[in-house]
């Protein structure tokens, strides 16, 4: 009997057996002699059942094993292959570089890798939802990724910061007392970290960094929007951009209006005038 | 060694009995009564159009000047700065001066105020609370006073409406944009103004708080709330913290096209300084301001850098034109207790000064011998804008 057709036997015999005898026991209205006889039986499977997995495998699960082990094997040299970058350490010794190196070779991968796998068209009745979610997920991994390098651009004054109030504490060390110490220590890294950032902040890098911050996070609330009003519109109920369509008619009726008061006004102004003007000449 | 040892500890030990005292005492003051309502001067709401209103303070001390005085905010934060606390209070010393105060409360917009332009803020709502004035007083014309973005607005209603305008205050105004001193000039060119108002219609206030705080987090994030802890035991320091932090987190959206058009125009292209921006079919033509203009700026402002306020007086079609700058900050110009002396004051006495004048800048007659205030040239340092900026 091959390995198959015994598990094939003794799944009709778990089956079977769990079910035949409880009704059978219960039918002599002798029930807990008949929970005990099942639970016999169930234990008795139970050891076959350990048995049986304990037996050499057979050619097929052997082949299978292989298949799925070499896969698998394959699978992460192929995304190690592609992320060197992500698990390169800088040499001792070496610059560090503007420690944004790991943004750039996370986007790089993401950009290359995972992206198009958003953009893979979608199908069916359900294709537009899907679309609109997919850009959601790119949309808010781009707002991570811009707001983890922004904070990391704002953490580095900080950094530095502390790093000059050690050298700056190295240098002096006496204090009279420890809280004047420690407010000398605060005021020295506070001015410090100050300079830092105005220096920071008026540099090119920063500036392009926040600008794109900001068109992340624009983009990733417009994803949102165009996401949650599918859903509002499935659902009957008015979007953002209907009120918006509203709320601009409505606008532009009342400056139609407002023009016309003006040039009813105008007008009545001019009207007196040439009537008192008439009404001075006749005089 | 062993001495300083036994004297650190013994420190050590005051200082924490010196913070059990002061938290003690903290505690006392943080979880009893605290006075930090802020706008607590008297007003009236006497006229409303759609989130706008024009609220009044009525002259403390009998008749004082009989022009009224209109005073406009700017659409970031909120107006009740020049009323923050009793004792350093804008409105107060403008009403003990004589003054018939009213003030544009520019309220809190929503989605449906998104398409507002300048435009309609200027010719639109300032000019119906200027005429509404202009007919409750039953005069022509009435002194005009405008605080930073506010003050740009009352620049530009100034040359579109002059014959309505008795005298202009500016006070932080920025006029002139083309600048690096002041970060905000430096980020706002780079920044996406479109994409921004696109995506959220009208500009959150409290983005526009984060941008504001990250101007200089050092102070504004973290030695501001490490001066608190350390005056926390002093109630009156703490409710006027409390109280400028009430106002300075009160910020209102700001209607998406002029943020759209204020930033363009005035960021990118600094057409207000060249009398080249248009609020629709007006052309601002800073020429046509020929009242008399009182220009109030400071010297250590970070947001309207005096780069920025300076040059207005130059090209103003005015004879009778001040400049002043004080030694303070933006918002210190209206609560520091020193400037309290300068600058309301100041802005008294050049409004009463003018009080008898007729239209052209001469002198009514009166029994006291007088004269014409001639032309002041601004005083200043040469900058690389100066040689930008020609009038």
């Amino acid at each position: 009997m091959s390995a198959t057709e015994a598990a094939i036997d003794l799944w009709k015999e778990i089956v079977g057996g769990l079910f035949a005898r409880a009704w059978e026991n219960a039918g002599r209205r002798d029930l807990p002699g008949a929970l005990v006889a099942n639970l016999a039986f169930n234990a008795r499977l139970m050891e076959r059942f350990v048995h049986d997995v304990h037996q050499p495998p057979s050619e097929a699960l052997g082949k299978f094993i292989d298949l799925w082990g070499k896969e698998w094997a394959d699978f992460q040299r192929l995304w190690l292959g592609k992320t060197p970058e992500l698990f390169t350490w800088p040499e001792t010794g070496k610059s560090p570089g503007d420690g944004r190196d790991l943004f750039r070779a996370w986007s790089k991968f993401y950009e290359g890798e995972l992206k198009p796998l958003l953009n893979i068209p979608q199908v069916g009745l359900a294709r537009f939802y899907q679309e609109k979610a997919n850009c959601l997920m790119d949309k808010f991994h781009s707002l991570q990724r811009a707001s983890a390098e922004f904070l990391e651009m704002l953490a580095v004054p900080m950094d530095e910061s502390l790093r000059m109030l050690r050298k700056e504490m190295d240098r002096t060390r006496e204090a009279s007392k420890i809280s004047e110490g420690l407010k000398e220590a605060y005021g020295i890294w506070i001015n410090n970290l100050e300079k830092l950032y105005q220096n920071l902040f008026r540099s090119p890098d920063f500036i392009k960094c926040l600008s794109s911050t900001v068109s992340a996070l624009a983009e990733f609330v417009n994803a949102r929007m165009e996401y949650v009003q599918q859903w509002a519109k499935a659902a009957q109920l008015p979007t953002i951009k209907d009120l918006d369509e509203a709320y601009r008619e409505l606008y532009l009726l009342k400056r139609e209006v407002r023009s016309l008061r003006v040039a009813g006004c105008e007008l009545r102004t001019e009207r007196l005038l040439a009537t008192k003007t008439q009404g001075r000449e006749e005089a | 060694m062993k001495a300083r040892h036994e004297n650190v500890w013994h420190e050590f030990a005051e200082e924490l009995e010196n913070l059990q005292v002061k938290a003690r005492r903290a505690r006392e003051i943080l979880l009893g009564p605290l006075e930090t309502e802020i706008a607590t001067t008297p007003y009236e709401v006497v006229h409303k159009e759609d989130r706008v209103k024009l609220k009044h303070y009525r002259a403390q001390e009998g008749p004082g000047l009989r022009t009224p005085l209109l005073i406009v905010y700017a659409l970031i934060n909120r107006e009740t700065m020049l009323d923050l606390q009793p004792d350093r209070s804008v409105i107060r010393t403008f009403l003990k001066g004589g003054l018939d105060v009213y003030m544009m409360d520019w309220g809190y917009p929503t989605r449906k105020d998104r398409y507002l332009t300048i435009e309609d803020h200027v010719c639109g709502y300032m000019d119906d609370m200027v005429d509404f004035i202009r007919e409750r007083h039953g005069i022509e014309k009435i002194n005009l006073m405008g605080i930073c973005m506010g003050g740009s607005f009352c620049v530009m209603y100034a040359s579109i409406f002059p014959e309505k305008i008795k005298n202009l205050n500016t006070t932080v105004t920025p006029t002139n944009f083309d600048t690096d001193q002041g970060l905000l000039h430096v980020w706002m060119r780079e920044l996406d103004a479109d994409r921004l108002v696109d995506t959220f219609g009208n500009i959150p206030g409290d983005l526009m708080n984060l941008g504001f705080l990250l101007l200089n987090p050092a102070r504004l994030v973290i030695d501001k709330y490490r001066g608190l802890l350390e005056s926390i035991t002093d109630r009156q320091f703490v409710e006027n913290f409390v109280r400028m932090e009430k106002w300075i987190f009160d910020s209102p959206d700001l209607p998406g096209e002029t943020f759209r058009q204020f930033i363009r125009d005035c960021y990118r292209e600094n057409l207000l300084i060249q009398s080249r921006m248009r609020l629709g079919d007006h052309l601002v033509d800073l020429k046509k301001i020929t009242m008399p203009v009182l220009n109030i700026y400071a010297r250590y402002d970070h947001l309207v850098p005096p780069d920025s306020s300076r040059f207005l007086t130059q090209f103003l079609g005015s004879t009778d034109v001040e400049d002043l700058c004080l030694d303070t900050g933006h918002i210190g110009i209206y609560v520091s207790s020193k400037t309290q002396k300068e600058f309301a004051p100041k802005i008294v006495r050049w409004l009463k000064e003018r009080e008898g004048r007729v239209a052209g800048g001469k002198l009514r007659v009166s029994g006291r011998g007088s004269r014409v205030a001639g032309r002041r040239r601004p005083s200043g340092q040469e900058s690389a804008t100066d040689a930008r900026i020609q009038p």
